[in-house]
């Protein structure tokens, strides 16, 4: 329990969005919890849970006996995840103590509708607390008493300092993220971007946009880094599009590069297809020419491996390289592959659709 | 997304024929001509192979029918669609571009009087310093992009996406063609 407790505690300072995303949540999942808390089985955990809370005892004391100046204690930053509750659940089902804990929540849902603003962060809150009281109400009968005070103070605390969270992350975060909250049940209606206002963050629509823009910016930027061979190590903008720029230029030098060949290979830039089919069916060293033709014959596999050998062993040769060596490098690679099907019936297929391309030209 | 064969068949097959109907057109071309026409016509094969859905594309298509000896076979490459796709979506996207080019010049002169203190950072934050060498990078990018000048940030990573696969193919069918024909030659 102690180690959980420890990886979660670096797990919730490391971002802050789970934070909001428990503040979110909260309001759905605070029945969820309660139901839980109601059926869950009787452990003594109190000791782990005031380590969870990351209070001391009597801070912890403090907050349980004035509700009230909860909202005005400038208390550490509580970063609780929702797992940490999914995961502690083990406590006691005591009518009296959920009744009062329903009652510091009403409370403090009363005091929230005093600091607010806005009206439907109000009722977002008016929301849970009534669902609160609704799912305390309904299942009276099946609580039963078992702990004593051990465990009273531990979910008042919980209560409270979920509360407590929540009111805090809705002071800061408050329009942004119920119009998100909102705004995300007709997401399938309107091609909004739902942008989750992090902790602390403005909350105009000025930045909104702006923080919608970059990161549609690093999502695409994220594709770019998996398709550039070898970007994926690497950390940072500036060195990424680097590597970017420079596969550009080394695809762009390749294409001067290969005209260049082909201009020179033929008197008259007149490629006889046939010709070259002809005389590459027949030898074991296909190039990979008739395997890009027929795509159906080949597995696409060997054609990708193909091509990502090319990739690298261009990477790492220069330009000046003799481009025969690369060539029948990868032709010995697909050679086995090759013999396979030379020998099979499928080439004479093969050649069908050689001239059917033979046709279409 | 296409699967990268299907790309290859169809860049293939328009290439070599814009190359034939070059080779009918002109007899007797030097190495350094025949070199211009069969890049100009495996560029333009590949861009047509995006049918205008791409902003490099259409820039590509574009650049390459403004010269007039190319404009034809441009048009014989890109069949039947080539008015349609060089007309109407080039010359909007055009328009567009520069409208959108002429309003940040007169917002960038309008807030610009008071930013005259910097082309280098001399403020020492890192923040400031790696702005400024992503905006050089994105600087370079635009530049080696077909019609990157007119894009903004979002728009110019996603048509380098696209560039970038649409490169990879057509080298891929250029080399094997021309080891291929290698071959045929030696043998």
């Amino acid at each position: 329990m102690k180690l959980n407790s420890g990886t979660m505690e670096t797990r919730s300072n490391g971002t802050a969005t789970d934070g909001d995303e428990v503040a979110a949540l909260e309001s759905l999942q605070f029945t969820d919890e309660l139901h839980r808390l109601i059926s869950a089985t009787t452990t003594d955990n109190a000791s782990s849970f005031t380590a969870l809370l990351e209070l001391p005892a009597p801070q912890a004391v403090e907050l349980l006996h004035s509700p009230e100046s909860a909202k005005l204690i400038a208390a550490p930053a509580p970063a609780l995840n929702v797992e940490d509750f999914k995961g502690s659940f083990h406590f006691p089902s005591n009518s009296g103590l959920i009744e009062r804990a329903a009652r510091f929540s009403v409370f403090a849902g009363e005091g929230n509708n005093n600091n607010k603003k806005n009206n439907s962060p109000g009722t977002t809150s008016n929301n849970s607390s009534a669902n609160l009281e609704k799912a305390v109400k309904s299942e009276p009968a099946e609580t039963e008493s078992s702990q004593p005070l051990v465990s009273d103070p531990t979910v008042e605390k919980r209560s409270i300092k979920r509360k407590y969270r929540e009111k805090k992350v809705k002071g800061s975060a408050k329009k942004s993220k119920t119009a998100a909250t909102e705004s995300s049940e007709d997401a399938e209606k309107l091609p909004y971007v739902h942008v989750r206002a992090r902790r602390g963050e403005a909350t105009d629509s000025h930045s909104l946009a702006e923080r919608a823009r970059r990161e549609k910016i690093n999502a695409r930027m994220k594709l770019l880094q998996e398709l550039v061979p070898g970007c994926d190590k690497i950390s940072g903008t500036a060195l990424v599009l680097d590597e970017i720029i420079n596969h550009v230029q080394s695809l762009q030098h390749q294409v001067e590069f290969l005209s260049m060949r082909l201009a020179a290979v033929n008197p008259r830039i007149d490629f006889n297809l046939d010709s070259i089919f002809t005389a590459e069916s027949g030898s074991l060293m296909d190039s990979n020419f008739p395997s890009m033709v027929m795509p159906l014959m080949w597995p696409e596999v060997q054609v990708n491996g193909n091509r990502q050998q090319n990739q690298q062993q261009w990477h790492f040769d220069a330009l000046q390289q003799p481009v025969w060596g690369r060539e029948e490098v990868c032709n010995n690679y697909i050679t086995p592959e090759n013999s396979l099907l030379s020998y099979d019936s499928s080439a004479n297929s093969a050649t069908l659709h050689l001239n059917q391309l033979k046709m279409e030209l | 997304m296409r699967p990268p064969s299907l790309l290859k068949q169809e860049f293939l097959k328009k290439w070599i024929m814009g190359l034939q109907r070059c080779s009918s057109t002109k007899k007797n071309m030097n190495i350094l001509e025949r070199k211009k026409a069969i890049k100009l016509s495996a560029d333009v094969a590949m861009a047509s192979s995006r049918n205008g859905t791409t902003c490099w594309s259409r820039a590509l298509i574009a650049n390459a029918s403004k010269d007039g000896n190319d404009k034809h076979l441009v048009e014989q490459i890109l069949g039947p669609e080539s008015e349609r796709l060089i007309v109407k979506k080039v010359s909007i996207g055009a328009l567009v571009c520069n409208k959108r080019i002429r309003s940040k010049k007169i917002l960038k002169r309008s807030c610009g009087i008071r930013r005259t203190r910097k082309c280098v950072p001399q403020v020492a934050l890192a923040s400031s310093i790696a702005k400024w060498l992503v905006r050089k990078r994105t600087q370079v990018l635009k530049s080696l992009i077909p019609g990157g000048e007119f894009m903004n940030e979002v728009c110019l990573i996603k048509e380098t996406l696209d560039y970038i696969i649409s490169l990879r193919a057509q080298v891929d069918v250029m080399r094997s063609l021309a080891s291929a024909s290698e071959q045929v030659n030696h043998s």
